[in-house]
């Protein structure tokens, strides 16, 4: 399914508010939104977008 | 992805009802107008279009209260839709006894076709069909009161239904339950899942790893220590041999027990084989084992085990005609016979067995052996007890004769081996591998090596667990934070374009009074261009507006979707009807509309010079439920409702 233009322009602005986080999840990450609104997603699918996140362990709780 | 409504049949329902088939064609128009009294099913229909496409439950009551009368126990509506070209018939069967519906999909194709219970639509598009969304094309007239709202949420909901929004927001569940799920399978290892507790495991792991450094160095620094100690010891042993050499007499009997020692320790070496030779072979062990393993011998002799029908007797029979009990062997009996085989042993397998049996039945051996074997070598360890005393009575002579240097070397030897038994017992404390020894000695993973690397690596799994149950958590606390900003973000954009749009089109509806939608949030907010916030609007105004923004919404959503409303401008000035007839209908690729008589003027007129692609219906009520559906425009325009 096409994207809607304005949910590409939201994808954009939110990635690019996390320069740390890689190529790879960023493309992952537009993939799962598209198989999201689709409606055609697994587990498998999120796990592997959620384990490509960069995060920090210092972060408080 | 296309929509749309090819047609609905209504069978046994209240109203006009009772047996209708609104068939719009493959290729529907791209308007249609159908003009029903009010009492003739309008209301009706559309809640059961919207039930339908959707599939919500309905109650019992409501179930009951679609009966046609008190002659009729089942009815049943099917919406008829084309998807993307492709035809499918959603259908909802209604049992007025007990109240329930079921819902059923028909789809029409040449494979995997036919009728399923439930929905099976397009995932895509059943994610969409919910009560929400469907309320908008399957127009709910009480929506155009809610969306200009600000109390309530409508407005939002609508773009947020029709893009998907909810949808991309419901991932954050998803996520919750991946993490949820990984750190149920972590808890058998560690409950810690939260920085403090990987803190403490942190600490725990370090305290075992210096532990662990603490052990090595004091190990290593003990055995280089008792290397040291016993090159020593065996120098000053060589003196003392030396010196007591010196002596003709000592040395002849030094010689004796130098050869004594060495038959000694020849056949100490050669009882030890055969003792571990020994207890290798039961029957060499004890008589009572030898005894029970030849009773148990005979058992299996006189039981006959293992039967001797093997696995290859019956894949044998099974290709036989007849059993050997003579009836036949048919498909069924032949399947069972071979799945049945598994269960023997195979021909080989019960060789195996055999031959054990065999050896079993006929064990033989001394059973006396081992005992007569450890005997006889602990008689050569107390010779060997006999021989060091015998040397150390042929040096304690010596030193009473007064050879003060053999005292010194001696006393400096016996000073030596207590330090290197000392030494021995800490190397063993810190190195021994045996649980039995551990346990003798209350040794912890703080004092002993082994327990300690055990400790470490228990440690190091609970801190590892933990810390990847602590990323993953957070991955997923960072990814719903993204979906999150995503689809808010996505709000802001759709409702800045849907404002946009909705503001054109009311530029055109409303030419004396200007209205425009200043924001939306949960509602639309109004104002008046250059007088600022409009307080309220007509109840025609309210519905002018609801449409500019349903037709903005549904016309740039990524769904086409048809639009089906009822009585549309009915509550519309006939200045304002003119105006939403014009503008509206362009904005759908197919609208249904049901009108009443009073509609035609102003509202429907505004079709009569569309003649290309209207399509005009005329329900007329006959009595007892029935109707009469007549076709074309003529029969539309002279119709006399009773409204009109």
């Amino acid at each position: 399914m096409q994207l809607d233009p304005a949910i590409s322009e939201a994808m954009d602005a939110v990635l690019a508010g996390h320069p740390d986080q890689s190529e790879n999840f960023q493309r992952r990450f537009r993939n799962l939104v598209e198989l999201v609104l689709s409606g055609n997603y697994q587990d498998a699918d999120v796990r592997r977008v959620m384990e490509l996140l960069s995060v920090s362990l210092e972060v408080d709780d | 992805m296309d929509v749309r409504l090819t047609g609905w049949k209504a069978r046994n329902i209240r109203g006009g009802l009772r047996d209708v088939d609104i068939n719009l064609g493959d290729t529907p128009c791209r308007w249609t107008l159908i003009q029903m009294p009010n009492g003739t099913g309008k209301t009706t229909t559309m809640a059961l279009l919207r039930a339908t496409l959707t599939g919500a439950e309905m109650s019992a009551k409501l179930v009951r209260e679609l009966r046609a009368d008190d002659n009729v126990e089942t009815g049943s509506f099917e919406a008829r839709l084309l998807v993307d070209g492709k035809s499918y018939r959603l259908q909802v069967e209604l049992d007025f006894r007990d109240g329930s519906a079921t819902y059923w999909t028909v789809q029409e194709k040449e494979r995997g076709g036919g009728r399923e219970e439930g929905r099976n639509l397009p995932a895509e598009l059943q994610g969409l069909l919910k009560p929400t969304l469907t309320e908008l094309f399957v127009f709910n007239g009480e929506l155009a009161t809610d969306i200009i709202d600000l109390d309530k949420t409508a407005a939002a909901q609508a773009i947020r239904a029709l893009y998907g929004l909810d949808t991309l927001e419901s991932l954050a569940k998803r996520v919750d339950t991946l993490v949820e799920l990984e750190q149920r399978r972590a808890a058998a290892i560690t409950s810690a899942k939260e920085r403090k507790g990987i803190t403490q495991l942190q600490n725990a792991y370090n305290e075992a790893k210096r532990t662990g450094e603490r052990l090595d160095q004091q190990q290593k620094a003990a055995s280089t220590r008792l290397i040291k100690l016993e090159r020593e010891r065996t120098r000053l042993q060589e003196e003392i041999q030396a010196r007591m050499s010196e002596d003709a007499g000592i040395r002849a009997q030094i010689e004796v027990l130098d050869e004594r020692q060495q038959d000694v320790d020849a056949n100490a070496a050669d009882l030890s084989l055969r003792a571990l030779e020994a207890l290798r072979r039961p029957a060499f062990v004890h008589p009572a084992l030898l005894a029970r393993l030849q009773h148990l011998g005979g058992k299996l002799y006189e039981l006959k085990l293992p039967e001797t029908i093997s696995r290859e007797f019956f894949n044998e029979l099974a290709t036989q005609e007849r059993c050997v009990c003579g009836r036949p062997i048919g498909h069924d009996e032949r399947e069972e016979i071979v799945s049945g085989a598994q269960r023997y042993l195979a021909q080989d397998q019960i060789s195996v067995i055999n031959q054990m049996k065999l050896a079993l039945r006929e064990s033989q051996g001394d059973p006396d052996e081992l005992s007569t074997t450890v005997t006889s070598l602990q008689s050569q360890l107390d010779e060997r007890r006999r021989i060091k005393a015998e040397r150390e009575r042929l040096a304690s002579e010596k030193i009473a004769e007064g050879d003060e240097i053999l005292k010194k070397l001696r006393d400096e030897v016996v000073t030596l081996s207590e330090e290197i038994n000392t030494l021995s017992n800490t190397l063993e404390r810190l190195t021994t591998k045996d649980p039995s020894r551990q346990r003798a000695l209350r040794l912890s993973w703080e004092t002993n090596h082994p327990l300690c690397e055990i400790e470490l690596k228990a440690r190091d799994t609970r801190l590892q667990t933990a810390t990847r149950t602590r990323t993953f958590a957070l991955q997923g606390e960072k990814l719903k934070a993204i979906v999150h900003a995503t689809s808010r973000q996505a709000l802001d954009i759709l409702r800045e374009r849907v404002r946009t749009s909705t503001n054109d089109k009311l530029a055109r509806i409303f030419a004396t009074e200007m209205i425009e939608v200043s924001r939306i949030g949960g509602g639309l907010e109004l104002r008046t261009p250059g007088l600022g916030a409009k307080g309220g609007a007509s109840e025609g105004q309210k519905l002018a507006i609801a449409y500019a923004f349903l037709t903005s919404l549904l016309a740039d959503a990524p769904y086409r979707l048809p639009f089906i409303v009822d009585s549309p401008a009915v509550s519309l000035d006939t200045a304002n009807r003119r105006q939403v007839g014009d503008l509206i209908p362009d904005f759908f690729n197919q609208m249904i509309m049901f009108v009443i008589s009073s509609e035609r003027e102003g509202f429907a007129e505004a079709f009569y010079d569309r003649s290309a692609d209207v399509r005009y219906l005329t329900v007329t009520p006959l009595g007892g439920g029935t109707v009469d559906i007549a076709e074309g425009l003529e029969a539309f325009k002279s119709f006399h409702g009773r409204e009109g």
